[in-house]
């Protein structure tokens, strides 16, 4: 196909129509080699391991973890982790949400880069900042024992407590964000309407707001629980030292035990489960993703909604008096709901920030051992860090990697996109699926699979493993965030660039790029920090050919705990605060500059 | 004016397309004359949006073929077909600023900088823009982005220059300015235009002439009063302007109902043969007597609406409803008032229902 079929292709030209069989497979081929040679093989790779004993086929593996009480018990507190994390963040989400959507519009854009910049930041730095904080001799226990309220420390971390909490940390941005995206779609005229028909305001709240904004809550509280199935990191970290959870446990099956044809099974358990959760709430993860038209639209039944609001009406009904006490009841909560709303969000606020903080404190440190507060300030452990070799290396072999990846993942992924966007072909859903879902499938069971694969072929800790595995891992982040862009760009722009006589390649570099450059960039940015934070795959690929800093970080945290890890957090979340306000600043200044030329 | 005097003719030859089930264009043919304004009129999915899409490039019809002055463009890819084009809500390249939008076209034609420059400024002017080239576009109003979006189609000289609802962001006020705007601007360039509306109001006004269409088929072309003098059907005659219709008994020559015979109502030659005939009258060929004035039909008034200039009666009769339209000064008529009822002489045509239309029924008021 030559340049001018692939620009229309892209552009989606019609007079390209009679290229358009072979400019879509050209638009998927890239990344669907790669997504078959990083994802889908190492799928099977399990599969195919899980089903193999000691040269021979079958289910010995499955029987030996299925007739294990042990097994059981690990899978039902990992269904109860995460069903408890999901309650947490929904139950204290959905407020703060409701929060910046309707009263703080105004600073909108701070209060969710405020919530994004710990959700970018490495899970790793964060369960760090929670040690140091909720540890025996940590901030709370400090504060509380000082202040004479408890007479020895709290048990806060090592435990589920420790757990609920850092998990809740890294997973509320996810069911913020989609909540906050719902409540904007809601019209504003429709609560001035319920108002102006008589509803109280907390009326308001349940009859219109509450309704509306289900989709989003709806979403992301399955997002939150799939991604809490397979969580490894933080409850490795802040959980009880012996009550694992199910990624835990195929971990420690590979790493100490050597028994990969068990954590295969294990491994396969947990896939089945989060992908049968997927495949059953496609349509509400595909909403989350503004995918709708690739799934198909959400379905709008609230008939149980419905039934429960005619019941309490007709209760209420009978008692007049009962309903003049809520009714007044309401107007008081309508009253003071602004200043608890705000107290609450800017609790929650301090709660995202305070690893951050804490992190960046630690890090200038001048005590020989993780503590908190600081006995003084000092620049030893960012000397030490400078000074270390093997973490220099490291830091440098992981920003190659997740640079080379993330630029992979943005080049084979936004054709992909395109072709999602523009096109109509078979499997189209399926594509779709296939390369979002590393997003949502534990890294646990990933890491495993690419395991199996590159020990097989030899790749295992070579550059081109960490290249692959992190190109797959990016390419989900690429596709959503190039889908919703496409989705945003009027086509009527192209069809007038080619009026004005606009070359197909013309369009393409003088119109399409340049207005999708912002998600170009943040595309790339959330692929390479994806790449750049990830540990759970580096455990099984890290080789003395390859280590990442995620992995020298995670020995170093489990060995001696130095403030050595705080320096790489400060440095990770500067470079990250940079990246945001550079981008900020580019399209403010892009914006004024015609005023000034 | 150096862009003057570019337009070329248009040809639209037996043009059809489906979109799946759906015929969006059935055989449709006519042609406009060089320096013509023709407004393409009908309703939503009638169809003509695809014609002017068939004809910019983006969308490749079913059957037939496009010239312009007199040479097929079917298989010329949008970017090689040189028309301008008016989108509805603009297409303004937001990433650049006004300047940049009117230097594109010429840009990807390889034009000279210096020459760009001279283009820019001097069709700023034209569309009296000068000195804000370097606007950002969403630094200026919707009128300002219409003329630049007009000017930006006009930049390079096209052939055609096409136009998809241009006046559709606009406020009444602002639309009825930018009409007038547009007409002069048309006369001072010459060139051809094809005008994509709605709006029966936008298009009797703006253009030449204008072509009817309705399910994807053209009904009629003509001039503006051609249409509403002698519509071709009861679509058009219902679409441009108001009528009322009523029922019409071929073999008494009078309407289903009515005491009297519509005499020299009909014009002369009598009814064409139909199916489901009825009688089309427009409002102001509509008079109003006092009850009893003999060769008047007995009528009863059942709501009067003053406007200013006129007023607008509706009367109940033999068992229908119709609207009149009356100079506001002859004498105001109110509700519950008996009347008497004439029309004009030759002012009533007799038409085919089509099957889902009432057999009595007067449309709406215009917009």
């Amino acid at each position: 196909m030559g340049a001018l079929g692939l620009g229309q292709a892209l552009s989606g030209g019609m007079a390209g129509r009679r290229h358009a069989g072979g400019g879509v497979a050209a638009m998927l081929a890239p990344a669907l080699a790669l997504l078959i040679l990083g994802y889908a093989a190492p799928m099977g790779a399990i599969a195919w391991t899980s089903l193999h004993r000691g040269g021979t086929m079958g289910l010995a593996a499955y029987a030996e973890v299925l007739g294990s009480p042990t097994f059981f018990r690990i899978l039902g507190g990992t269904l109860q982790t995460a069903a408890v994390v999901t309650l947490l963040c929904v139950v204290l989400g959905y407020p703060f949400a409701y929060l910046v959507a309707t009263r703080g519009r105004r600073h909108a854009g701070l209060l969710l880069a405020l919530v994004a910049v710990p959700y970018l930041t490495s899970i790793l730095i964060r369960s760090y900042a929670w040690i140091a904080i909720l540890g025996g001799n940590g901030l709370v226990n400090r504060t509380l024992l000082a202040l004479a309220l408890i007479d020895e420390p709290l048990p806060l971390v090592f435990n589920a407590m420790g757990s609920y909490i850092g998990m809740v940390h890294v997973l509320l941005p996810m069911v913020v964000l989609p909540i906050y995206a719902a409540m904007r779609r809601i019209d504003p005229a429709l609560p001035l309407a319920a108002r102006n028909l008589g509803a109280s305001s907390p009326a308001v709240f349940a009859t219109v707001y509450l309704p509306l904004s289900a989709p989003g809550l709806a979403a992301g509280g399955v997002l939150v629980f799939l991604s809490a199935l397979g969580f490894y990191i933080t409850p490795a970290l802040l959980g009880a030292p012996n009550d694992y959870l199910l990624a835990q446990a195929i971990e420690v099956r590979v790493a100490v035990l050597a028994e990969f044809d068990t954590a295969a099974a294990q491994a396969c358990v947990l896939l089945a489960l989060v992908g049968g959760l997927m495949l059953l709430f496609r349509r509400r993860i595909a909403g989350l993703a503004e995918g709708e038209d690739i799934v198909a639209a959400p379905e709008r039944t609230r008939a149980g909604a419905g039934l429960r609001r005619r019941t309490l009406g007709a209760m209420l009904q009978r008692a007049p008096r009962l309903r003049a006490l809520l009714a007044a009841l309401a107007d008081r909560m309508g009253a003071c709901s602004g200043p608890a709303l705000w107290t609450f969000g800017l609790l929650l606020l301090a709660f995202l920030l305070a690893p951050i903080v804490v992190v960046a404190l630690v890090a200038f440190s001048s005590a020989p051992y993780l503590a908190f507060p600081p006995p003084g300030l000092s620049l030893r452990w960012v000397e030490a860090f400078l000074d270390d070799r093997r973490w220099l290396e490291a830091a440098a072999f992981s920003l190659a990697a997740s640079l080379v990846a993330a630029a992979t993942a943005v080049a084979v992924a936004t054709p992909l996109a395109f072709a999602l966007a523009r096109r109509r072909f078979r499997g189209r859903q399926f594509l779709w699926l296939l390369a979002v879902s590393p997003m949502i499938v534990p890294h646990i069971v990933i890491g495993l699979g690419l395991f199996f694969t590159f020990v097989t072929v030899g790749l295992n800790g070579h550059p081109a493993s960490f290249w692959i595995a992190y190109t797959v891992t990016g390419i989900p982040y690429v596709v959503i965030i190039m889908l919703s862009a496409l989705r945003r760009l009027d086509v009527d722009l192209e069809r007038a660039a080619a009026s004005l006589g606009a070359h197909p390649l013309a369009t393409l570099r003088t119109v399409t790029l340049p207005l999708l450059a912002v998600a170009i960039v943040s595309a790339f940015l959330f692929a390479f920090l994806t790449a750049f934070d990830d540990l759970v795959i580096a455990l099984f690929l890290s080789s003395p050919r390859g280590t990442t800093l995620a992995m020298r970080m995670w020995e170093d945290i489990r060995l001696e705990i130095s403030p050595k890890t705080a320096v790489v957090g400060v440095l990770e979340i500067a470079v990250l605060v940079a990246t945001m306000l550079g981008t900020a600043l580019v399209q403010r200044l892009r914006r004024t500059g015609y005023r000034a030329a | 004016m150096s862009i003057a005097a570019t337009g070329q003719p248009v040809a639209v030859e037996r043009l059809s397309k489906r979109f799946g089930e759906v015929v969006a264009l059935d055989d449709v043919s006519f042609e406009v004359r060089a320096g013509e304004f023709l407004a393409l009129l009908g309703p939503s999915g009638s169809g003509k949006s695809t014609v002017l899409m068939s004809i910019a490039g983006f969308v490749r019809p079913d059957a037939g073929r496009i010239r312009i002055g007199g040479r097929v463009i079917d298989d010329l890819p949008p970017h090689r077909r040189d028309i301008g084009m008016v989108f509805q809500r603009y297409a303004l390249f937001p990433h650049l600023s006004v300047a940049e939008n009117l230097a594109y076209p010429l840009r990807r034609r390889g034009i000279g900088a210096a020459e760009i420059a001279r283009r820019v400024e001097e069709v700023l002017a034209l569309v009296r823009l000068g000195g804000y080239g370097a606007r950002g576009v969403d630094q200026i109003s919707g009128g300002q982005q219409q003329r630049v979006a007009i000017a930006r189609a006009l930049i390079f000289r096209p052939a055609v220059l096409l136009m998809d609802e241009p006046m559709s962001a606009l406020d009444r006020k602002l639309r009825q300015h930018m009409q007038m705007e547009l007409k002069l601007l048309h006369r001072e360039v010459g060139a051809t235009i094809v005008l994509v509306t709605h709006d029966q109001e936008e298009a009797l006004s703006m253009a030449d002439r204008v072509a009817v269409l309705d399910e994807g088929r053209l009904r009629q072309i003509g001039v503006p009063e051609e249409l509403y003098r002698e519509p071709a059907d009861a679509f058009v005659a219902g679409f441009i302007g108001q009528a009322n219709f009523l029922p019409y008994d071929a073999p008494s020559a009078r309407v289903a109902g009515f005491a009297s015979p519509l005499g020299d109502a009909l014009p002369a030659g009598g009814a064409p043969h139909c199916a489901r005939p009825a009688i089309g009258v427009r409002p102001e060929d509509v008079t109003l007597h006092p009850p009893e004035t003999p060769g008047t039909e007995p009528c009863r008034v059942v709501e009067a609406a003053f406007g200013g200039s006129t007023q607008s009666v509706l009367v109940a009769v033999g068992g229908h409803r119709l609207t009149a339209r009356m100079p506001a000064g002859s004498r105001l008529w109110r509700a519950g008032e008996e009347a008497g009822l004439r029309f004009r002489p030759a002012s009533c045509r007799v038409f085919d229902l089509p099957a889902h239309q009432p057999s009595s029924w007067s449309n709406g008021d215009e917009d």
